[in-house]
């Protein structure tokens, strides 16, 4: 048996015993887990291999907070591990400076220990595939990577929520026939994939906006063009544009070199059981040259009715036949009353 | 060096700038929001004590712990990692050298900036005070743990200096220049280290590596010569991970090895870490001595920032200094 001496005076253990039960006391109160931050890696193999096309790639670490924890959970069909809040990192992919796409990291639990999976997501929030970054299962190596990357590409969170049954506790019947006994990781998978764009969109929102904005207007404008937030002017009260969630817009000039050469206004929109935020784009007389969705459209028959008004000119424009059109005339109306 | 009061003022200098930075959006200046983007910070409150017949004493630690990615539109230009540490022993028979005989002084754990805007990560430069590129340490963050690897071999574990470094599809490296001084940065007797290692993938479930170090490592009375080429494989599986990493060179003319083996278990959240060592160690010197340890460690993650780590080591070969006694440590560890 070792020989254990214990040869500390009353002091040194009173103030040893005082240190733990006051660290003890602060750890019910404790949040996240941080490991020492000089472990932290970036996932530069992730971002490699998912966009083989960028030459750079900038990081956006943010907080989430209890607040977006709660949101979180209340859109997740299944329960937020704790561990999930605090500060993560989620990098946006660049191609001569212009985004292409976000990378985002998750830990997830399996049946074979931690799987850390480095998720890429597409600008509208579908996913572009997956990387893991630590898998120690066998099931991780050989054919299923691939398999499950063709099937989850292009998919949005609610075609994700597809795959799993009611509860979300499981795949769908057909899903646990195709991948039989590796099963189990492919709910892992799917699960950290929910989580990942869910917390994604709700923490990073901002970040995403923005991006999507100068994605835009370098698309119609290059990639020198700046936004600036205007002025908000008081709305007129919606009347049949009510698809068209008033306290939501946002109106900006699209300004290059100081001369305002657009607009763009940002707003979210709702009908029936639909709704997403859109981005429209107006030339300087009130043209629209661009809508698009923040997230992918719900789906192809919403995607051409509101498309549908691309290069309608609303300052010639006074009668409106559809709801979208609506919605136009009540930005454009919202631009240049902000002028 | 600074008088000790002056480098408690810069302690207290930093935590200070770090809290105002902190404020973040609030904050009233421009710079200061800058400053506060992409950055984590947190202090760090550890104690140890190590029961040894010999050399019964306990280590308290406080640090500052902080992270910053710098970036621009054009992408992440580097990261910051700035680590000091407050250290006091209580009951040490005698602190490191670069204690100068006091109980108390302000270490430097990590501090370096990581240059990554050059090559999508395949060729970053850093500078500042790291840990040397060497074995196991390399991918496994041991800094502040219980649980530790091979650095005592090469009598150093982080150094000031810098390295290119990066990750490239089929391999990572490092390859460092460093004072050969360790905590202090100093010029005293021309310490210097050249290390380096490469190895596949750290994202793989078989990561092999090569690195190897030369150098005069400064001590307490001058410098100590030291080579090794080293040898390291991790290999993980489910819950289990395997570590091993041999090595072998001259202290000064003398030939040594040093061989070190773990086996290591994770609950399936990872809140409990088990893991047994192996280390041996041999030198011509002497006839031949050799020398071998067992060490159990094992850590509890109580909450999501409170640890409590413990180790225990056995000497099976007692060699040259080495205690023949058992050393049983205790940790405590909380992360504000």
């Amino acid at each position: 048996m070792p020989y254990i001496p214990v040869t500390f005076n009353n002091r040194r253990v009173g103030i040893t015993v005082l240190f733990i039960c006051t660290t003890l006391l602060f750890s019910a109160f404790s949040g996240p887990l941080n490991a020492a931050y000089c472990s932290l890696r970036d996932p530069l193999a992730a971002i490699n291999v998912l966009y083989p096309e960028s030459d750079s790639h900038r990081s956006i670490v943010r907080p989430i907070s209890q607040e977006a924890r709660q949101l979180i959970s209340n859109e997740l069909p299944f329960t937020l591990h704790f561990n999930e809040i605090g500060q993560h990192t989620v990098y946006v992919a660049q191609k001569e400076k212009q985004p292409v796409g976000f990378i985002h990291a998750r830990s997830e639990l399996s049946n074979n220990g931690m799987i850390e999976i480095a998720w890429a997501i597409n600008l509208d929030m579908s996913l572009n595939g997956f990387f893991f970054q630590r898998c120690r299962s066998p099931e991780c190596v050989g054919a299923l990577p691939q398999q499950l990357s063709q099937n989850l590409t292009g998919k949005t969170y609610s075609d994700l929520l597809l795959m799993l049954n009611e509860t979300s506790s499981n795949l769908t019947p057909g899903m646990q026939l195709q991948y039989g006994a590796k099963s189990d990781l492919v709910l892992s998978v799917i699960r950290s994939a929910l989580k990942t764009i869910s917390i994604t969109r709700i923490a990073w929102h901002a970040d995403i906006d923005k991006i999507r904005q100068q994605v835009l207007i370098a698309k119609h404008f290059g990639p020198l063009s700046t936004v600036k937030l205007q002025s908000q002017a008081t709305l007129p009260k919606p009347e049949n544009y009510s698809i068209i969630q008033s306290d939501t817009v946002k109106t900006y000039a699209v300004l290059n070199n100081e001369q305002i050469i657009g607009y763009l206004a940002a707003a979210s929109w709702k009908q029936d059981k639909q709704e997403g935020k859109t981005h429209w784009l107006f030339s300087t007389k009130g043209k629209v040259l661009d809508v698009e969705a923040t997230k992918k459209w719900p789906n192809a028959e919403i995607q051409t009715a509101f498309q549908e008004v691309i290069g309608i000119d609303f300052s010639l424009k006074n009668d409106c036949s559809t709801a979208v059109e609506s919605a136009g005339k009540f930005l454009y109306t919202a631009l240049f009353t902000a002028l | 060096m600074p008088h000790p009061i002056i480098r408690f003022f810069f302690f207290v200098f930093s935590l200070s700038c770090i809290s105002v930075v902190a404020q973040g959006e609030n904050a009233t200046f421009e710079t200061t929001t800058k400053l506060s983007s992409n950055l984590r910070w947190t202090l760090d409150f550890s104690s140890l004590a190590v029961f040894n017949d010999n050399d019964s004493f306990t280590q308290n630690m406080i640090g500052l712990d902080i992270h910053k990615v710098f970036s621009n539109e054009n992408g992440d230009i580097g990261t910051l990692v700035f680590q000091p540490y407050w250290v006091n022993f209580d009951n040490k028979q005698s602190t490191p050298y670069f204690f100068d005989g006091k109980d108390t002084e302000l270490t430097w754990r990590i501090a370096n900036f990581n240059l990554t805007t050059l090559s999508k990560g395949g060729f970053n430069i850093r500078l500042g005070h790291f840990e040397v590129p060497f074995g196991l340490e390399q991918n496994i963050d041991t800094n502040g743990t219980t649980r530790q690897y091979s650095f005592a071999d090469r009598g150093i574990k982080a150094d000031w200096g810098t390295s290119i470094n990066g990750v490239l599809p089929s391999f990572d490296y490092e390859l460092a220049v460093m004072r050969g001084s360790g905590n202090d940065y100093t010029t005293r007797d021309d310490p210097y280290i050249v290390a380096g290692r490469i190895g596949t993938p750290s994202h793989q479930n078989l990561v092999i590596g090569l690195s190897f170090f030369k150098g005069e490592i400064l001590d307490a009375s001058g410098t100590t010569k030291r080579e090794r080429i080293g040898l390291d494989m991790a290999w993980y599986r489910c819950n289990w991970e395997l570590l091993f990493e041999v090595s072998a060179g001259n202290n000064e003319e003398t030939q040594v090895a040093n061989a070190l083996a773990e086996v290591s278990w994770r609950n399936l959240d990872e809140s409990f870490h088990s893991y047994l060592q192996i280390r041996h160690f041999q030198t011509e010197a002497n006839d031949d001595e050799k020398g071998s340890a067992l060490n159990l460690g094992l850590n509890f993650n109580i909450t999501n920032r409170f640890i409590i780590s413990s180790e225990w080591n056995k000497p099976i070969d007692q060699f040259g200094s080495q205690s023949e006694h058992s050393t049983f440590i205790l940790q405590a560890r909380y992360r504000l």
